[in-house]
């Protein structure tokens, strides 16, 4: 059997919630379309992972779980043992998958010296036994604040790590629309190694059996237009779908729709059971959904959702009607993303704190009721997974001759 | 207080049999041996969706799972299968170095332990000799004379049950001997601990199961388990030619549960063949087994443990159809138990349509289920006290159930 001539190892760290992991496995694909005799090695710490379906020549290596409670600030997910004793079996594994499946390029997601530095020493020692391995950094459009996240990486070493260990650095999104490398005052050593690639979409749909059949059985006579609401990993999603659910009568009122509710594999039992209970006589099903999700985003009319990078990325993608509501906190991520892509008019969005029912439902009407004269939305680049992805592959000895990778693409109006 | 520290490694190249014996039995222990801590190294692709304990986490290792039309080994990865077994042994090394665990469990049948795990072993009696070491064996592992030949000739087994400190038997002493059925020497033989089947505790640990009201014109319920090799397949054909070929009057229900390896082509052609009859429902493996065993009157299996278990938690019926392997492990199990009355066997080989039809429907018409009274069928309740007395001795403060 033939075997590789490229071996990529991703590192993915998520806790609780998938959106790391959703966004290195749309890359993996996109490498494996590209160059299918790869391997990819995605190491992950999901306590659902793989969760999603992993393409072939892909495997992963799952280490134990932490979750990141505050900036800077994280705790074990399930063993009863201190954060630094679970982290120094990550990190040793870390280093010892690096070290013995070889790779011509590591992947690091977002963090460069890993979750609370697990992966310093890794990098140390890769860098020294394989010094042709090309060690990539991958930040996605925003990370947070520009001062929060100044302080953070200057106090956690991120920027001399970056420094130190990064051939490259790619940005998953645009430079017009948020300069990573500017905003977070990258010194000039980091500015001549970073690119900003676009958003990363997912390109083939799941395979999955939601298909419109379900979806006429749920509702047994749907009418109107179809409304998703959608929290990704659901984790602290459960406040905007109850408000959602308050806002239904509302817009009932007014119009006819028919709704689903999406919960994610990490939203609490009883926060489901709530909002089971709220939508009963609404013309709303809640069900748990898992990776087919993003499917019933291309059947929805209209999309409520959480900002998270890869809903927000499908939306557009998709050309969906949404309206965006940010994670309140603790990062500024969420909110920054859907201001400036609401000035964009790529949707619409609704501040946590100004969030009632009655203000979403207005809003729900009035997206609903859309028509012609809206403004014209400015459209980011959205390649970002082809561009990523020619550009690792482009970065070995054996790479193809790749297009010329596009730094930064205007917004096409 | 320190907290016990268990590693758990369970492979499977097909299926999930041993990853889910490893769940089941970390799930007692994180329930009643309150101070620990459970960190599970497996290779199953799907571990994500499991239910999994508090306390437990996993690892989770590169798969070089037996490709399901091949049959042959093969990694995911694009890669020398040595290569995976090396980047699996480092994980392995490396997780035993930082987590130190007190207790190393490994379910793994002996046969199908994957060559970095030999290496780890040896690793571990070296560097680590305080971290006691545990294999743990379901109640046979294959006929006689192969086990005999594999536990005491070259380059077999035997180098294993030397290096661990102790050999969990999940299953009865009275009924199958491990000493004198693979003629073991004394000091092997000393490390051997009967646990009892692991039955039981599994039904206390799910809650006592629903008091139905017993329907006297209820239709009885069948349940075909196929189990993870390919073999069982013949069983569904026998099973649903049988139904075929009676038309209509068919007395009793059924319920098809399909393994892994049955391709998902071969399942549209059987869901085709099914559509056409009445009261026979096809399912693929699932968390749900137990509630399928828990209301079916008959069980027809291949022989597999850990629906034994089930079969016994709930006491049910059961005729066993044992699928061969390279051990002859099911045929073994199938020997004994009809041995010991437990339940009726038939030979894959022999098997047709009507011979099988008439076997059910005559179990079905027995008064009495199988007696599990002769059976210690409470081996959860036996590893937990074994390892609390573990832990205690230790000098390290398990509690118990509080």
């Amino acid at each position: 059997m033939a075997k590789s001539d490229l071996k990529i190892l991703i590192y993915s760290q998520d806790g609780f919630g998938l959106g790391h992991l959703r966004r290195n496995l749309n890359i993996a694909i996109r490498l494996i379309q590209q160059r299918p005799s790869l391997s990819i090695l995605i190491i992950a710490d999901s306590p659902v992972a793989p969760f999603f379906e992993l393409p072939p020549e892909c495997d992963f290596v799952k280490i134990p779980t932490i979750v990141k409670v505050d900036s800077g600030v994280w705790r074990t997910d399930r063993l009863p043992e201190q954060y630094e004793h679970i982290l120094s079996i990550r990190s040793e594994i870390i280093k010892d998958v690096a070290l013995s499946f070889r790779p011509d390029v590591f992947l690091v997601d977002h963090m460069p010296g890993g979750a609370m530095g697990e992966l310093v020493q890794p990098l140390e020692v890769l860098k020294r036994a394989l010094p042709e391995t090309q060690i990539v950094l991958g930040l996605r459009d925003i990370l947070g604040a520009p001062q929060t996240i100044f302080d953070q990486w200057s106090r956690e070493g991120a920027y001399a790590a970056a420094e130190q260990f990064y051939d490259s650095i790619l940005v998953y999104g645009c430079s017009d629309l948020f300069n990573v490398a500017s905003q977070y005052r990258f010194p000039a050593a980091l500015l001549s190694r970073t690119s900003h690639c676009g958003y990363i979409c997912q390109t083939p749909p799941t395979p999955c059996d939601f298909d419109k059949n379900i979806l006429l059985k749920l509702f047994a006579r749907p009418k109107g237009p179809f409304v998703l609401v959608t929290g990704g990993g659901s984790f602290d999603a459960y406040s905007f779908m109850r408000t959602f659910l308050e806002a239904v009568p509302y817009v009932q009122a007014k119009t006819q729709f028919h709704a689903m509710v999406a919960t994610g594999p990490f939203m609490n039992q009883k926060h489901f059971v709530k909002l089971t209970d709220k939508a009963r006589g609404l013309p709303v099903i809640v069900t748990p959904t898992g990776p087919e999700a993003i499917n019933l985003l291309r059947r929805a009319d209209l999309v409520i959702s959480m900002g998270g990078y890869n809903t927000v990325s499908e939306i557009l993608f998709l050309r969906k009607n949404a309206i965006v509501i940010p994670r309140k906190g603790p990062s500024a991520e969420q909110t920054m993303r859907c201001r400036l892509m609401s000035e964009r008019n790529l949707f619409a969005t609704i501040e946590h704190d100004k969030l009632t029912p009655k203000r979403l439902a207005r809003t729900i009407l009035a997206k609903l009721n859309a028509t012609a004269g809206m403004p014209e939305p400015m459209i980011p680049e959205l390649t970002g997974a082809h561009t990523v992805s020619s550009h690792i592959i482009s970065k070995t000895s054996i790479g193809q001759p790749a297009p010329p990778l596009r730094l930064t693409k205007q917004i096409v109006a | 207080m320190t907290t016990l520290r268990i590693l758990i490694f369970a492979h499977d190249n097909q299926g999930l049999s041993s990853t889910s014996r490893a769940i089941e039995i970390a799930t007692a222990i994180s329930r009643f041996v309150k101070k620990c801590s459970i960190l599970l190294l497996t290779d199953v692709p799907i571990i994500g969706k499991l239910k999994l304990p508090e306390r437990l986490d996993y690892v989770h290792l590169p798969t070089i799972a037996r490709r399901r039309h091949e049959g042959t080994l093969g990694p995911n990865l694009n890669i020398e299968v040595k290569d995976v077994l090396k980047i699996r042994r480092k994980i392995a090394q490396s997780t035993f170095k930082t987590f130190k665990p007190d207790l190393f469990l490994i379910d793994c049948h002996p046969i199908e332990l994957p060559e970095e795990m030999e290496r780890t072993l040896s690793y571990v009696s070296k560097e680590f000799p305080r971290t006691k070491v545990v294999w743990g064996l379901p109640d046979t592992i294959g006929d006689d004379d192969t086990i005999r030949a594999l536990w005491n000739g070259e380059g077999g087994f035997g180098w294993l049950a030397r290096i661990c400190d102790e050999i969990w038997v999940y299953g009865s002493r009275h009924i199958f001997d491990f000493q004198t059925a693979y003629g073991l020497g004394a000091a092997i033989a000393d490390k051997l601990f009967y646990t009892g089947y692991l039955g039981l505790s599994q039904r206390s640990l799910l809650g006592k199961p629903d008091v139905k009201k017993v329907d006297s014109d209820r239709i009885p319920l069948v349940l075909v388990a196929a189990g993870s090799g390919s073999r069982g397949h013949s069983l569904i054909d026998h099973h649903v030619s049988f139904i075929e070929r009676q038309g209509r009057e068919v007395p009793f229900k059924s319920i098809i549960m399909i393994g892994p390896s049955m391709s998902s082509a071969s399942k549209n052609n059987l869901q085709v063949r099914i559509s056409e009859l009445r009261n026979v429902a096809l399912h693929r493996f699932s968390k749900r087994f137990h509630t399928f065993v828990h209301d079916a009157d008959l069980v027809v299996w291949t022989g597999g443990y850990n629906l034994l278990c089930a079969i016994m938690a709930h006491e049910k019926k059961a005729l066993l159809i044992p699928e061969d392997g390279v051990c002859h492990d099911h045929i073994s199990r199938a020997a004994m138990l009809q041995h010991v009355g437990f339940c009726e066997s038939l030979a894959l080989d022999d098997l047709t349509p009507q011979l099988l039809g008439r076997r059910v429907l005559a179990i079905l018409h027995e008064k009495k289920g199988p007696s599990t009274a002769f059976l210690a069928t409470n081996g959860l309740d036996k590893i937990i006290d074994r390892i609390k007395r573990f832990s205690r001795d230790r000098g390290s403060h398990a509690l118990p159930d509080g």
